[in-house]
C-alpha cells in the first residue's frame, strides 16, 4: 500500500501539473497576443482568460489535494 | 462583455450563500457537523483563491497593454499552497473538519465562476438582441 500510494501521488501531481501548465500557457499566450494586437479589446479578453484559467485550474488543484491525502495516508 | 469585478461580486454572494446554508445545516444536524464545517473551510479557501487569481489576471492584462511595468505571474503556486494548507488543517483536526468535504469543496469557486460567466454572457446577448 505504501509504495503504491507514493506512485499514485506522483502520477496525480505530475499529470495534473502537466495539463495545467500546457493549458494555462496556451490561454495566457493567446490572450497576451490578442491584447498586444488590440489593446482596446482588453476587457473582453481579460474576462475570457479569467473564465478559461478557472476552468483549467480546477483539475490540478484536485490532483494536488488528492496526492497530499495519498502521501499522508502512505506515511501513517 | 462582463467585467471580472462584477463576476467576483456575484461569486462572493454565491459562496456566502453556500457558507451560511452549511452553517445553518450544521446546527440542525450536529452528527454531520464536521462535513459541513469542512465545506465551509473549503469554500472559503476557494473564494480567496478566485479573488487572488482575478487580481493576478488583471495584472497580466495590464502588463500586456503596457499600463504596468515589471513581471506578472499567475500565482499558481500560492493557490496550491493555500489549498494544501486547508487540507493540512483537515488532517490535523479531524474532529472539526471532514477531510473529503474539504477536498471536494476546494473547487467550489472554480465551478461557480464559469457558470456565472456563461449566465452573464447569455444575459448580455439577450439585452443586445432587444
Amino acid at each position: 500500500m505504501g509504495v503504491m500510494a507514493y506512485i499514485a501521488a506522483a502520477i496525480a501531481v505530475g499529470l495534473g501539473a502537466l495539463g495545467a501548465g500546457i493549458g494555462n500557457g496556451l490561454i495566457v499566450s493567446k490572450t497576451v497576443e490578442g491584447i498586444a494586437r488590440q489593446p482596446e479589446a482588453r476587457a473582453t479578453l481579460q474576462t475570457t482568460m479569467y473564465i478559461g484559467v478557472a476552468l483549467v485550474e480546477a483539475l490540478p488543484i484536485i490532483g494536488v489535494v488528492l496526492a497530499f491525502i495519498f502521501y499522508a495516508g502512505a506515511g501513517s | 462583455m462582463t467585467d471580472p469585478s462584477k463576476m467576483n461580486k456575484l461569486m462572493l454572494f454565491s459562496i456566502a450563500g453556500i457558507v451560511i446554508a452549511c452553517l445553518v445545516i450544521a446546527e440542525i444536524m450536529p452528527h454531520r457537523r464536521t462535513v459541513f464545517h469542512g465545506v465551509v473551510l473549503g469554500a472559503s479557501v476557494s473564494c480567496f483563491n478566485i479573488f487572488y487569481m482575478a487580481r493576478k489576471i488583471m495584472n497580466i492584462a495590464k502588463s500586456a497593454s503596457g499600463e504596468r511595468k515589471g513581471r506578472a505571474t499567475l500565482g499558481f503556486g500560492f493557490r496550491i499552497a493555500t489549498s494544501i494548507l486547508a487540507i493540512v488543517l483537515a488532517i490535523e483536526y479531524p474532529h472539526y473538519f471532514n477531510e473529503i468535504a474539504v477536498c471536494a469543496s476546494l473547487v467550489t469557486g472554480y465551478f461557480i465562476l464559469p457558470i456565472i460567466g456563461f449566465i452573464m454572457v447569455l444575459n448580455e446577448d439577450k439585452h443586445h438582441a432587444k
